[in-house]
């Protein structure tokens, strides 16, 4: 009797590793198809939106050598297919694709600008509600369309969308002229009343090969956009909110040449005030850098020029603020969140001004101040001039 | 005769409590959408007043060391009025399971298996708890130690990946919230997440040492408050206004978690530690519903009732709403109600005719 109890049991064992292949609805690994980058366009009538998935050739992304090797090098394969809605087509797209897209390792959504000046919340819903889709991902707006921007063969990365997200990592390293952007800053500004989305802008460049450049900062208002922040705009936007990690600014010595500055650090700030009927906002820019490289014959190493260039230094980062403020302005959007920060701080006045806050918003008074320091001067003390 | 030979020391009673506690972090996505960034604020309230009914449920257990709930309700409200209100008891609880079965499930579907059936999933979280309790209260309290470490080892590591993306000033404005959601969102964490340790009425008379229960409950109800607050910190911290909407915050945030590309996609992880929290919760339940049938009906043992209560459990947790929508509506305006009836307005009644009858009669609790 007790070996076979203890038989049924050891059957019971062997039974149990059947359940082990994997739940209702396994998808294995060589059954998926991983959508990388997504874009989003307008196309015509009678539809309302034209989706680009790019899907990852795995054999090609294994083969050793860049692109070229044999026949067709692209290591991506972009589907599109048009709907009334996102979700809808892309479970069209199994009619063309072998397997159901895969979304949790997508980099990148790129929004068409007609669809943009459309409004996007309609079609973002999808990526926000499904379970697959991930808030990390990057969010861009081209100039003329994602799908062309999504078809262009990077020379470095064997990805498009992949390219993108690493241009963009690079470019707000180095530069910072840009907002990162992910799905879920863009979603906490669209739930925000006052505080108006932004994503960085890019087209395509070159005169042969084309190539996908970053080149500026699309700006929304509600879920549509409405206009665009220029490279040196969309540094100011960065130094108010605190995002610059590390730029370059070019200024005029006293000789009248221009130093290049590179920037290490730098931090910005922002309170409201208000005052009477007066909303003014102060913003505080702290920054510091070393001089990166110099045209002029001129000596940097004494004080009075290290003087020099922190002022010129300080007035073209308050140039660059003043100039983002004035476009935000125009354009009634408020990129910078001054009203919800006006809101955290005076709650009381804030429910009157809430509804109003586009009318309010071109009229508040900003003032800038800019502290910065110079801190190195690099290897060499004087440019290599005769003395 | 008792029905439960274990005795559960009272250290392991803290931990008892406080692994049944933890779930309350899963809930905490009722209350967003009523008080937002002052949650913690009604957090804290609703904890004041859990102390003040801990020392009700705890001077009850007191006043009868060594009866469990039933035998208390036959105690004070008398042998056939005192079945009544066991009677509604015994639902409670078991409506406790089915809920949070329901609550869980649809957050498991939700996220990590969409398409797999209810049945499936609700049937093995069953099956793990009556097997767990079918070996007595004292092994369980004794391996939710080890639970308990696990699921705060991950919220913590949560938290502290998470940190460096808080932004302080998503607390402000403080007190913006309509006293009536206010009151409503108190109310919420009062009823779901703190004073559902009424069903420890059940297992007090268990514990080794009965008259001196009042400091290990205190004691795990601080912590549990404590780290409640952190996870609400957390999402108001570093989710802010986007998180409001979330059906479950507390993932939600998870899934963001990105530290150079590198340490990304815990989410697995962190839904199998709410899955342990949720059964922790279930466990107890169970336990208590089955141990009360079996005390109503004076039967020898309560393990012959956990297969036909599992059963039950899954048939009527599967269809329990027709959709989450009403779930979450229900988690938000009706459920409160009813449990604080059995929660807050019944123990009180309770102590007061402890009172007024002058409970217990010399001698007889000798017996």
């Amino acid at each position: 009797m007790k070996t076979v109890k203890k038989l049924i049991k050891t059957l019971i064992c062997f039974l149990l590793i059947i359940s082990l292949c994997g739940c209702w609805n396994n998808r294995e690994l060589n059954q998926l198809s991983v959508v990388m980058g997504i874009g989003l366009d307008k196309p015509e009538k009678p539809y309302n939106v034209e989706v680009t998935a790019q899907i990852v050739k795995p054999s090609k992304i294994a083969a050793a050598g860049s692109k070229g090797g044999g026949g067709d090098g692209k290591a991506y394969w972009n589907i599109k297919d048009k709907g009334d809605c996102v979700f809808g087509t892309f479970r069209d797209m199994v009619n063309q694709s072998n397997h159901k897209l895969y979304f949790p390792h997508n980099q990148v959504i790129v929004m068409g600008k007609s669809l943009a000046e459309d409004g996007v919340s309609k079609y973002l819903d999808f990526f926000m509600r499904d379970p697959e889709t991930r808030l990390n991902v990057l969010v861009f707006v081209a100039k003329g369309t994602a799908g062309e921007i999504l078809d262009t063969q990077p020379e470095l990365d064997k990805l498009p969308a992949v390219n993108m997200v690493n241009v963009m990592d690079a470019q707000s390293r180095a530069v910072s002229q840009t907002i990162s952007v992910k799905l879920k800053d863009f979603k906490a500004r669209l739930i925000s009343k006052t505080t108006a989305p932004v994503a960085p802008y890019i087209e395509l460049t070159g005169e042969d090969e084309p190539i996908v450049t970053i080149t500026g900062t699309a700006v929304f208002k509600g879920d549509k956009m409405v206009g665009l922040l220029n490279k040196s705009e969309g540094r100011g936007l960065n130094w108010v909110l605190d995002e610059v990690k590390s730029t370059v600014i070019d200024v005029k010595s006293s000789q009248n040449s221009i130093v290049s500055m590179e920037t290490i650090r730098a931090i910005g700030k922002f309170s409201p005030e208000i005052e009477g009927d007066k909303i003014k906002i102060e913003i505080d820019i702290l920054e510091e850098g070393n001089i990166g490289e110099q045209t002029g014959p001129e000596d940097l190493s004494s004080l009075s020029e290290i003087e020099h260039l922190k002022n010129q230094k300080s007035e073209v980062i308050k140039s660059e603020v003043l100039a983002a403020i004035k476009k935000s302005k125009e354009l009634k959007a408020d990129i910078f969140g001054f009203g919800e920060a006006v809101g955290r701080k005076y709650p009381v006045e804030w429910r009157d001004m809430e509804d109003k806050w586009d009318e309010i918003y071109p009229k508040i008074e900003v003032e800038v101040n800019v502290k910065t320091q110079v801190r190195l001067m690099g290897r060499i003390s004087k440019p290599a001039v005769p003395e | 005769m008792k029905l439960e030979k274990g005795v559960v020391s009272n250290t392991q009673l803290i931990f008892l409590i406080m692994s049944f506690m933890q779930s309350m972090i899963m809930t905490v996505g009722f209350n967003y959408p009523l008080t937002k960034q002052d949650t913690w604020i009604a957090a804290l309230a609703a904890f004041g007043l859990t102390l003040l009914m801990v020392l009700v449920y705890t001077s009850i257990a007191k006043k009868f060391a060594g009866l469990n709930l039933v035998q208390i309700n036959d105690e004070v409200f008398g042998v056939y009025f005192g079945k009544v209100i066991t009677a509604l008891y015994i639902w409670f609880f078991f409506q406790l399971i089915i809920h949070y079965l329901y609550f869980f499930n649809s957050f498991w579907i939700t996220y990590i298996m969409p398409e797999t059936p209810r049945f499936a999933f609700l049937a093995m979280a069953v099956f793990i708890c009556a097997f767990s309790i079918r070996s007595g209260i004292e092994v369980v309290s004794r391996c939710y130690v080890l639970l308990y470490a696990a699921v705060l080892v991950m919220v913590i590591g949560v938290t502290l990946l998470l940190i460096k993306d808080a932004n302080p000033s998503n607390l402000l404005p403080i007190l913006q919230s309509t006293p009536k959601d206010f009151i409503q969102s108190t109310h919420i964490f009062l009823t779901i997440a703190f004073c559902d340790i009424v069903v420890f009425l059940m297992i007090f008379p268990y514990t080794a040492d009965n008259q001196n229960l009042k400091k290990p409950v205190l004691i795990a109800v601080c912590f549990s408050a404590l780290f409640l607050l952190m996870v609400i910190f957390r999402e108001i911290l570093v989710g802010g206004a986007r998180i409001y909407s979330s059906n479950t915050p507390n993932f939600a945030l998870s899934r963001e978690i990105d530290i150079a590309v590198i340490l990304t996609r815990l989410d697995i992880l962190v839904a199998l530690n709410l899955f342990i929290t949720v059964i922790m919760k279930i466990t107890i339940f169970f336990y208590a519903t089955s141990l009360s049938i079996a005390q109503t009906l004076k039967l020898k043992s309560y393990q012959p009732l956990l297969i036909p209560l599992g059963a039950l459990c899954v048939t009527i947790a599967i269809n329990l709403y027709p959709s989450d929508m009403e779930q979450f509506y229900a988690g938000q305006f009706i459920w409160p109600f009813n449990a604080g009836l059995m929660e807050i307005v019944i123990p009180i009644i309770t102590l007061i005719v402890i009172a007024i009858r002058k409970l217990p009669k010399k001698g007889e609790l000798s017996k």
